[in-house]
């Protein structure tokens, strides 16, 4: 559910291109309205995710996207009143109920863009390193990605006190997990006072040892280390193409969709762009089985 | 040409009317390796920090006279210049790390002074290699041990290359061995780059061998300071005796011309002396074991969550009024025994008793009655404004609580401070309020998790000495420690853990004899020639009875 390193091609790749290539799938997302465009993004951020190794983690957030779509399509036939196939009508009381194809098909179809958008944040969530991306800002904002960097430090430190101290605290009757909402919340403010006293003393020394290191808020030089690799370059092309290819395709008025007062039908060149938009967004997931199979390609690409 | 000069400084903290520091005048040459020692409070960090130029940069404050660096004023020096000259390294390794990773880390200060690419990647390589962080440097900094995190603080400093190393107390959070191998490194940077090292320290035992000269600090001023090594011993010995180490204060005492700094010095003191069989009370074996167990384990087994299995099998009896240090290394299971014992973790197996209770199905709260925890931080347990609330607190809900806190606080010499915040005191006064507030529930077992860790041999003395009056009084104590010299003086058993089974439980005597790591100076000292000799009296006697023999034998002509 959160980033952790794994040996594999899509880890090894940089950071901006990982943006880069999730940013592509958030904006094509928003921009599509064709539910095969839509499924062949989708599918290609799956793929990618279950090709970096976390198709354990991807099942968390399936589950609760197919929830929220169920929910979304559920709400749609219910309160939409447009379309003209209707495949169910009952009267509730006074109010007379009518279930439309259309609105069975553009809930569904929302229901995939909201699969597409999740996936890109898992895509983000799973492969993208937090230290890597500060290191990117670095480059922009030298002091923010300081303090960024300390609050990743401090802040798991502030809870691990918070943890520490709380299980401590048990044996003189102050277990803030116990008694009414009041009485908790009473407990909680005790426990954070001496968290916050603790974490003060902590500040104040490294504030003092960040002096002792040359830390004065000013210019700082910058240890980069990130490498561009033929990889990187592949994928990023691979992104723009997919960019400029979808922009052509919805001037050809492909990867748009009408729902309503009637479906349009799907036509050939639906299927074949939406075909062409998935096989360039998966080069990525095609290049991380590829040095699956034939490891000796592993520093070729 | 001297590297440091400190030339009449005086310096106040803001909103304190004491100096602390008062005229300070010193000169430390290039090369040297400087000891500071002093109790808790003489002005050991405060030099340093002057030094550093963090007084008065950082902390402002009244500030006389003036510290030069190559004849340069710290003061006048901008902070990514002082770096490149000066580095510094404090107590806490969590406090000394700033970034995520480890190469992170490694380069922070090196990017703060602007150093180039080609440059950082240099030394983050020399670095690493020479104290062997290569395998970590991708590793998330959490990962590390202690000991491993303050090695990368003091990579960190030495990757800027500092020609002057400041180090305030840098062992006094680690276990031994982590203790010894900075010692090593700060040995090699000394000996072989020829680094200027000024180290306050507590653990002389340790360190005391490696310095060429030693500056004693005593309320803010230098009361002695010299670089002839026979002398400090006889110095000591007559104005600071309660600063040395058992082996240097077993020495002190007796008639011998010099005072050696390591064991191995000590016995070639004693090499010519005979040995004469010299027969012992064994202070710690007491008898007691006819009554019934304030504590018993009974195959304990505990595994966290994530799988790990950290106590396996445990068995264990104490009884009233003994008093048991517990060794092992790191994450031997130490801790999560006595959080066991104290009902915060739940074994999965097994059973445990206080006074024939099982507490299975206590609450943490209601087992502090029968068995009180003090955590290695006694700040985890005080939280509260006052020392004299901190015990009302623990003694809320029971009869006459004025009367009994008011005890309490004369029982531990806590007068002068009820009324103060317990964050303002030393960590010796803390730690003797966190436990005048476990004691307030009248436990009868104590657990006590590295209670000396931070105290200087001072509040180590003052807190052997309360210990050992709860233990007449019948409370039994089951004592975390990596302190071996204060457990040989003051407990009665030893138990030592490995991989979370007991590796060794019985008398002091038994485990502590001739043991390779676990014995103490004053064991190590005799090794050989007199078993089964563990305390500072017990040596003290031995060897004034080898000393006995030897005049009468230089009478007698034999």
């Amino acid at each position: 559910m959160f980033y952790q390193k794994k040996d594999n091609l899509i880890y090894s790749l940089h950071p901006a291109v990982m943006i880069f290539l999730v940013f592509s799938f958030l904006v094509l997302a928003l921009v599509f309205s064709n539910p095969l465009h839509l499924s062949a993004l989708f599918l290609a951020s799956g793929f990618i995710i279950i090709s970096s190794g976390n198709w354990t983690g991807f099942k968390v957030y399936l589950r609760y996207s197919f929830f929220m779509l169920f929910i979304i399509v559920f709400i749609n036939l219910w309160f939409s009143k447009s379309g003209t196939a209707i495949f169910m009508s009952f009267n509730l009381g006074n109010f007379s109920v009518k279930f439309t194809l259309e609105a069975l098909f553009y809930g569904f179809t929302m229901g995939i863009r909201l699969l597409t958008v999740i996936s890109s944040f898992a895509l983000w969530t799973f492969t993208v390193d937090p230290d890597r991306l500060v290191d990117l800002w670095a480059r922009v904002g030298r002091r923010s990605a300081v303090m960024l960097n300390l609050s990743m430090r401090i802040f798991p430190l502030i809870l691990h006190d918070f943890k520490r101290i709380a299980e401590i605290q048990q044996c003189r009757g102050l277990d803030y997990r116990e008694g009414g909402f009041v009485d908790k919340i009473r407990k909680v403010g005790m426990l954070s006072g001496a968290v916050l006293a603790s974490s003060l003393e902590r500040s104040l020394n490294m504030a003092e040892v960040m002096y002792t290191r040359g830390y004065d808020g000013g210019e700082r030089s910058f240890y980069y280390r990130d490498l561009w690799r033929r990889r990187d370059y592949i994928i990023l092309a691979a992104a723009v193409s997919g960019l400029f290819l979808s922009g052509f395709f919805l001037t050809e008025g492909l990867g748009r969709y009408e729902f309503y007062p009637l479906l349009n039908p799907l036509c050939w060149q639906d299927f074949l762009s939406s075909l062409t938009i998935f096989i360039i967004f998966s080069i990525p997931a095609f290049l991380a089985e590829g040095e699956k199979i034939w490891l000796k390609s592993k520093s070729a690409v | 040409m001297a590297k440091i000069k400190i030339s009449s400084l005086t310096y106040t903290y803001p909103e304190k009317e004491e100096p602390a520091l008062k005229d300070i005048d010193l000169e430390i040459k290039e090369g040297e390796f400087v000891l500071l020692i002093g109790e808790n409070g003489s002005g050991k960090s405060s030099l340093l920090r002057a030094i550093a130029g963090i007084i008065p940069d950082f902390y402002r404050g009244d500030y006389k006279g003036e510290v030069y660096i190559d004849n340069l004023k710290v003061r006048k020096m901008k902070p990514k210049e002082k770096a490149g000259k000066i580095g510094f390294l404090g107590q806490d390794p969590e406090s000394q790390i700033f970034m995520t990773k480890v190469e992170k880390e490694l380069v922070f200060g090196m990017e703060n002074i602007l150093l180039p690419l080609p440059v950082m990647r240099r030394r983050v390589a020399e670095t690493a290699a020479f104290l062997n962080l290569g395998e970590y440097i991708h590793e998330s900094v959490d990962k590390l041990s202690g000991g491993m995190k303050q090695r990368l603080a003091l990579a960190a400093v030495m990757a800027m290359q500092p020609e002057v190393l400041l180090l305030d107390e840098p062992t006094s959070q680690l276990d031994p061995a982590s203790a010894e191998e900075i010692f090593n490194i700060l040995k090699r940077l000394n000996e072989e780059n020829g680094i200027t090292v000024v180290l306050a320290e507590q653990r002389l035992e340790r360190c005391l061998h490696l310095a060429d000269r030693i500056i004693v600090m005593d309320e803010g001023k230098i009361s002695y300071i010299s670089s002839d090594k026979n002398e400090w011993g006889a110095w000591m010995a007559e104005n600071k005796a309660f600063l040395l180490p058992p082996l240097l204060k077993l020495f002190s005492r007796l008639p011998f011309e010099k005072i050696p700094f390591t064991v191995k010095e000590g016995r070639s003191l004693i090499a010519d002396l005979p040995i004469k069989c010299v027969f012992l009370k064994e202070m710690g074996i007491r008898g007691k074991n006819a009554c019934s167990p304030v504590l018993e384990m009974d195959k304990v087994w505990f595994t966290y969550s994530g799988g790990r299995e950290v106590l396996k099998n445990i068995s264990l009896k104490v009884f009233p009024g003994e008093f048991w240090a517990v060794f092992g290394e790191n994450g031997a299971g130490k801790t999560t025994l006595l959080k066991n014992i104290a009902g915060l973790l739940k074994p999965q197996r097994g059973r445990i008793c206080i006074k024939g209770e099982n507490i299975q199905f206590m609450k943490a709260s209601e087992i502090a009655r029968k068995a009180g925890y003090l955590p290695q931080n006694p700040d985890d347990y005080l939280f509260l404004p006052t020392v004299e609330e901190e015990i009302l607190f623990s003694l809320e809900n029971t009869e006459n609580k004025e009367e009994k806190t008011s005890q309490l606080i004369e029982k531990f010499n806590l007068e002068p401070y009820a009324a103060v915040n317990p964050r303002d005191l030393s960590m010796g006064e803390r730690q003797k309020t966190a436990l005048a507030s476990i004691l307030a529930l009248n436990p009868d077992l104590l657990l006590l998790d590295e209670p000396t860790r931070g105290l200087d041999y001072l509040a180590k003395e003052d807190l052997g000495k309360c210990l050992k009056m709860l233990c007449r009084e019948s409370k039994s104590i089951l004592m975390v420690s990596h302190d071996i010299e204060f457990a040989a003086e003051y407990a009665d058993k030893v138990l030592i853990m490995f991989e979370g089974e007991i590796a060794a439980a019985g008398s002091k005597y038994e485990i502590m004899n001739n043991a390779l790591f676990y014995s103490p100076q004053i064991n190590r000292l005799l090794s050989g020639r007199v078993d089964r000799v563990v305390t500072l009296e017990e040596g003290d006697k031995v060897i004034r009875a080898f000393l006995e023999d030897k005049e009468e034998k230089k009478f007698s002509g034999g």
